[in-house]
């Protein structure tokens, strides 16, 4: 049972009376005392009351945000050089010491790596590093102190708190800046599309498939069995995860926050490059813009062999990274590396297609029956690495 | 979006989420259909969100 200290984002009934307080109260300012409180100390005050009231662990959270603000403002005033491994590990530390502590074996004698666990172990930590690591690259060059309610409304923002979308600081903190004024029809009235989107994908189709099919299929380790449970485990995992993301979207919107999009009809890609615009797009870019794209800058500096190698072994890298980030166990790192497998395929047959100026694997077929073919290939090739991904295999 | 498209797909979505209410959650069909069978209470399935 759902108990209080114990409320992540949309997992409970708590969670979304909650949200619907915080919506009243939004308007009540808005409307009833006339816009008279600053929006973004009524949004840290309503962060601050879920964090304290319904948050697992409230101080680790709070001292993980202080850690990384003071971080990150050290190193804005006194970091001065472009190479940005130091800062990207500064800020990670908490990520490195959460996952490699998940994989060492703790016995109820080892009361110090309990400890440890637990002090590391926090809901949405991943997320809210990813989301310091972009503050920190996009507004290193920018003047000025930015304050810690701003700093903690982008950072602890309770929507996207847990799983994102991840959002970037500068779009964020437009909308904040807005205030009320972002409180209108049209933000309203996305807001009731993504609920009811949300809803449906989450709480019932996901919900379907997982209590009448997925728990249902039985392991007698035939292809078959293996071939559903891909399947099956690919729309359950997409139907939670979008509906999650519509939701986060859905409360960030009547709060006047426009929330990225995160899923945009993913099995209809036609390549990798497509799909991670689809599929947890925020994710997607944000790996493009602070892992992939400073790869290959380096690589090409360093002069280091042709163009398309180095973009290469920049996917390569950037995907196995996503890979260790879901966790260190060997499902996620190779799952990751299928993904970058996949990425530089596709690069190489752009490449090819560029170079000899003709399709070299479908020739002159018809451009319709090539996306057809196209989209197939993609969809399967996902399940399969989503299948690994799942930890069924091994 | 051409205004019917929008009717028919908002109708269509709000039909899903009221019959998947009414029959996930309002009435539990499985204690219906199956008086006998053990009802789960917890998902079988690591929730991928394990790893955030």
């Amino acid at each position: 049972m759902t108990t209080l200290h114990d409320t992540l984002p949309f997992t409970s009934g708590l969670f979304f009376q909650y949200m619907l307080i915080c919506i009243a109260v939004v308007f009540g300012v808005k409307y009833v005392l006339k816009g008279k409180l600053p929006y973004k100390y009524v949004l840290a005050f309503l962060t601050l009351v879920y964090i304290s009231l319904l948050f697992t662990k409230p101080f680790h959270l709070i001292g993980l945000i202080l850690y990384l603000y003071i971080a990150s403002l050290l190193l804005r005033k006194f970091y001065k050089n472009d190479n940005l491994v130091l800062p990207i590990l500064v800020l990670s530390v908490p990520i490195f010491l959460m996952k490699s502590l998940s994989v060492i074996p703790a016995t109820d004698e080892a009361t110090l790596l309990l400890t440890a666990k637990n002090i590391v172990q926090i809901a949405g930590l991943s997320y809210l590093v990813f989301k310091v690591i972009s503050f920190y690259i996009d507004e290193r060059r920018s003047k000025g102190v930015i304050s810690l309610i701003d700093f903690f409304n982008y950072t602890a923002f309770v929507p996207t708190l847990l799983i994102g979308p991840l959002d970037r600081f500068k779009r964020f903190n437009t909308n904040v800046q807005n205030g009320y004024d972002n409180i209108n029809k049209k933000m309203i009235g996305k807001g009731w599309n993504n609920l009811i989107l949300g809803l449906l994908y989450k709480f019932i189709i996901a919900e379907a498939i997982r209590r009448y099919v997925l728990v249902n299929l039985v392991d007698d380790g035939t292809l078959i069995y293996h071939l559903s449970y891909m399947y099956t485990y690919l729309l359950y995992l997409f139907f939670d995860f979008a509906g999650y993301s519509l939701l986060a979207m859905s409360f960030g919107n009547f709060l006047g926050i426009d929330v990225p999009y995160n899923f945009d009809k993913p099995f209809l890609a036609v390549n990798p490059k497509e799909f991670w615009k689809k599929w947890h797009k925020t994710l997607g870019d944000w790996l493009n813009d602070y892992f992939f794209k400073p790869i290959f800058k380096y690589l090409t500096t360093k002069k280091y062999k042709t163009s398309i190698t180095r973009q290469n072994i920049a996917l390569m890298l950037t995907f196995t990274l996503m890979g260790f980030w879901n966790g260190f166990e060997l499902h996620y790192i190779v799952s990751g590396m299928l993904f970058g497998l996949y990425s530089v395929i596709h690069n190489y047959y752009v490449y090819k297609c560029k170079r000899t100026k003709k399709d070299v694997v479908f020739g002159d077929m018809n451009s319709k029956m090539v996306r057809i073919i196209s989209i197939f290939i993609m969809f399967n090739a996902v399940a399969f690495a989503i299948y690994i991904f799942s930890g069924k295999l091994f | 979006m051409g205004m019917i498209k929008k009717i028919a797909r908002n109708t269509l979505i709000y039909f899903l989420l009221i019959l998947g209410y009414v029959y996930l959650y309002a009435i539990n069909i499985d204690a219906v259909l199956n008086p006998s069978k053990e009802q789960e209470v917890k998902s079988k399935i690591d929730f991928v969100y394990q790893q955030f």
